[in-house]
């Protein structure tokens, strides 16, 4: 039986000062709720204890439908980027940030949609099992990531991150599954502790890319600052190809990370990083000698 | 103060004899008196109806501070996440962490279960300053340190030297000077080896450097420890911990016991004897050593032993002064391993381990402890312990009691293991169940024996300390063997918590925050002995270590409440 789908208008009120802990603004904990009911839903501001209609003005049907799929939520208000882990183990639906959000969105996520047509924070997507994240501006340190001081492979464990702008450094460090694409440029440590999955930087990327890397794809598609000695250089191919995202042009294939008798694959772009395959040129030279 | 009359509670008291009698328990000025000198309008009621009461809890082996726990939750970050737990002022500070929790989680946490007194086991004597340190901040409970000695070269000198006046004032003085309360002998000899590069030792092995092997050192450190007439006996951590095979050399240490005793009981304790209880020649054909250990314990009167039992499907953090025990885990789990050394007294290593259900090695490690209990024929010298957080977090003792208590709950748990490590063990034949009588013997009365504590702790005797726990469960309506849930229930969350004359705990909650005690030994050394010793560490400190001597003592004003236990000693 499919319903209609809905919308619930929430707007910050005030200009926040300290972070506000928003686990609960997701579709899975409105559904079945009366407005009433979510007007109440406990929330943190900062270490305080308050309800949402103190912070948040709610609008939208009188009561939400049971299956959390119908439910949209969109998200508007200054400072946006106080709210943290926002759709925190959120299972269906969507939500739409009309702005900047803080760290920690989409922190465990099992399905649904986040949108942001702002920037993100760090910690983006952080352990999703499943669902889809887009960002349109910037995006922060550690998404798709694990923990700090977790396993290898404690990351992202399904589902899709594309972030349109630029990224910072860590990007899936010890993910899984799923994949990441970040259509501008990334930091440091791309991929690092990296199990399985894909990544696609079709930027510039720094340096460290695939550290301690067991499995999975990097794609880099624009410059790369350098490639770790723990990689060897296994050919150079035509084309890399990401979640149907082509790219028909030549790419150094790197194997590694060799430390960690790792197997994991880094497609570097020929043309634009000719002067790293030099000093392995000059061993070739150097042996025909 | 507040008087306090608790009245019509089911009483266990195993040092004065009562099993489970409905009487009532008075409590006047911090101490337990006679519930007539009571006045009843003053004094705050507490109805235990259908309640246990028993003496607060006594946990002799706890790693609850010390430098090594602090570096325990340096390197495990994910221990943390997601277990905070806002402050609650007055009362409650913030807590942390799971496996390594914080001072204020690990206090308030033995209080809501009705423990009053933690031991904690190893502190190097160089790092005790921070351990005591460590154990000040811990709110709630009583606390007491063991000191470790087995690697400490000045110690092992001494005995090379033979003269046991000397090793005996030595000793004396070092626990004087740190604030400790027994001697500690973890791996015995290994972490010298170790320093220099080398493997753990047997106990028949020689020392590096030394003309000495464990055997020796055990023995030596045994008479010593009775020489000085100090409340708790040695505590070892036997050689080839975690070994396959290393029952064997857990029997012989054992035997060791009866070569010096000059005491009837008490001589020796063996810590977490799960971990030194394997046989077979490898991890893939291990067996369970438990039935043999226990066999041994019952015809040897001399030691006593605590479990050290595993908790499947909980996360440890593995923490220990054995360190080659340690490298040697943090090849099998391949993840994370900090280590330190601590100049010439030792070493210390830190492995996050996983128990899981599933696991052959795992299943194997949670029958020998519970095996050793249960076959006990003497259940005064059996502790019930995780060795936290090695075995488990000490949160997880309700599980244990249940496991001791039924054997349905051991039966539920046993479909869940791994089938081919339980037809290695003996564990699925054994039908013995405790009652909450044994219990109160293994967490309140032995304990405060073996820690020479028995005239103020872990009874509810006239003149007692007023350390009281009261569960809400009632043995003559509630069948333990059978709604094992209602064990651990009650004994996650104590329904009443009185530690020295006050509430701390109410209905499972804290409601107040006090501090405990720090018990240390003082033994008294003869003046000339005195002089003699003292010449004898200002010359080997300037030798061996990298700090002076002057800041190597702890002043008694540096403990938050010490609580001094003078000790007449037997030299000369």
């Amino acid at each position: 039986m499919s319903q209609e789908k809905v919308t619930y208008f929430v707007k910050l009120k005030v200009k926040p000062i300290v972070p506000i802990d928003a686990r609960r603004i997701r579709p899975d904990v409105f559904a079945g709720k009366s407005i009433n009911e979510i007007k109440k839903l406990r929330i943190y501001e900062g270490g305080r204890r308050t309800s949402f209609e103190e912070l948040f003005e709610v609008e939208g049907p009188t009561i939400a439908p049971k299956d959390p799929n119908n439910i949209e939520i969109v998200l508007s208000g200054m400072d946006t980027h106080k709210i943290r882990y926002l759709g925190y183990k959120m299972n269906g639906g969507k939500i739409v940030v009309k702005g900047d959000i803080g760290p920690l969105a989409g922190y465990k996520m099992i399905n649904g949609n986040i949108i942001i047509e702002g920037n993100a924070g760090s910690w983006l997507g952080v352990k999703m099992k499943n669902g889809f994240i887009e960002v349109h501006k910037n995006a922060g340190d550690f998404i798709g990531a694990k923990l700090q001081g977790e396993r290898p492979g404690k990351g992202m464990r399904g589902g899709m991150i594309v972030i349109h702008g630029n990224a910072g450094s860590n990007i899936g460090a010890g993910m899984k599954k799923g994949t990441i694409i970040i259509e501008g440029n990334a930091g440091n440590m791309v991929g690092a502790y990296m199990v399985g999955g894909s990544i696609l930087v079709q930027g510039n990327c720094g340096s460290f890319a695939g550290a301690r890397m067991t499995g999975g794809k990097i794609v880099v598609n624009g410059t790369i600052d350098g490639i770790l000695p723990s990689f060897y250089v296994d050919s150079i191919v035509g084309a890399a190809k990401v979640k149907g995202r082509v790219f028909k042009k030549p790419f150094m294939l790197f194997m590694g990370d060799v430390i960690v008798n790792g197997k994991g694959l880094l497609f570097v772009a020929y043309e634009e990083n000719k002067t790293l395959l030099e000093p392995h040129k000059k061993l070739i030279e150097e042996v025909h000698i | 103060m507040s008087q306090i009359l608790i009245k019509n509670g089911i009483v266990y008291d195993p040092l004065n004899n009562i099993k489970g009698e409905v009487m009532d328990v008075g409590v006047k000025n911090g101490k337990i008196v006679d519930p007539s000198e009571i006045d009843v309008k003053q004094a705050i009621v507490v109805d235990a109806k259908g309640k246990v009461v028993m003496p607060g809890g006594i946990d002799i082996h706890s790693h609850i501070a010390g430098p090594k726990v602090n570096a325990g939750r340096l390197i495990r970050p994910e221990d943390h996440y997601l277990t905070n737990i806002p402050s609650q002022l007055p009362y409650k500070r913030a807590q942390t962490g799971r496996t390594v929790p914080n001072v204020f989680k690990i206090g308030y946490g033995y209080a809501e279960m009705g423990y009053t007194l933690v031991a904690e086991p190893a502190s190097p004597p160089l790092k005790t300053r921070h351990t005591h340190e460590e154990m000040d901040a811990i709110p709630m409970i009583d606390k007491l340190t063991y000191i470790i000695v087995d690697s400490y070269w000045i110690v092992l000198d001494l005995i090379q030297e033979g003269n046991k006046d000397l090793l005996a004032s030595f000793l004396a003085w070092l626990l004087y000077a740190t604030k400790g309360y027994a001697l500690k002998l973890v791996d015995p000899c290994s972490d010298v080896a170790w320093i220099l590069g080398k493997k753990g030792l047997d106990l028949d092995d020689q020392v590096p450097g030394y003309n000495l092997t464990p055997r020796d050192v055990i023995k030596t450190m045994g008479e010593v420890s009775q020489i000085l007439n100090l409340p708790h006996s040695i505590h070892v951590h036997c050689n080839r911990l975690g070994h396959p095979g290393n029952y064997i050399t857990t029997i012989n240490t054992m035997n060791l016991a009866k070569d010096f005793a000059r005491k009837e009981t008490n001589v020796m304790h063996i810590t977490h004897v799960q971990f030194t209880g394997y046989k077979g020649d490898s991890w893939a054909t291990l067996e369970s050593g438990g039935e043999e250990i226990a066999k041994t314990l019952n015809i040897n009167p001399y030691v006593t032993l605590d479990m050290g039992q595993i908790i499947p499907g909980s996360p440890a953090t593995t923490m220990t002064g054995d360190a080659p025990f340690e490298f040697i885990l943090y090849h099998l789990t391949r993840w994370k391993w900090s280590f330190a050394d601590i100049e010439t007294e030792g070493a210390a290593g830190i492995v996050p381990y996983r128990y899981r259900k599933k696991n052959y090695v795992n299943t194997i490690q949670w029958a020998i402890g519970l095996e050793v209990v249960l076959l006990a024929k003497d259940l005064w010298r059996v502790f019930l312990t995780t060795d936290h957080p090695n075995g488990g977090p000490f949160t997880s003792y309700p599980k244990v009691i249940a496991w001791l208590v039924s054997k349905k709950a051991r039966e539920d748990l046993m479909k869940e293991v791994n089938q081919r490590a339980l037809k290695k063990t003996a564990l699925p034949a054994i039908d013995r169940e405790l009652t909450l009588y044994d219990i109160a013997i293994m967490t309140r009365a032995s304990p405060a024996k073996l820690l020479g504590l028995e005239k103020e702790k872990g009874h509810l005797g006239i003149g007692a300390d007023a350390d009281i726990a009261i569960y809400d469960i009632d043995p003559n309506k509630v069948d333990i063997s059978k709604d094992y849930e209602k064990v651990i229930k009650a004994f996650r969350r104590a329904y009443y918590t009185i530690k020295d004359g006050e509430i701390i705990v109410k209905e499972g909650r804290v409601v107040k925050t006090v501090y405990g005690k720090t018990y240390y030994v003082n033994p008294e050394i003869p003046e000339d002995l005195s002089k003699e010793i003292k010449k004898y560490i200002s010359e080997k400190f300037r030798l061996y270590y990298s700090i002076s001597l002057d800041n190597y003592i702890i002043a008694e004003d540096e403990l938050r409440k010490p609580k001094e236990i003078k000790v007449k000693t037997m030299l000369r």
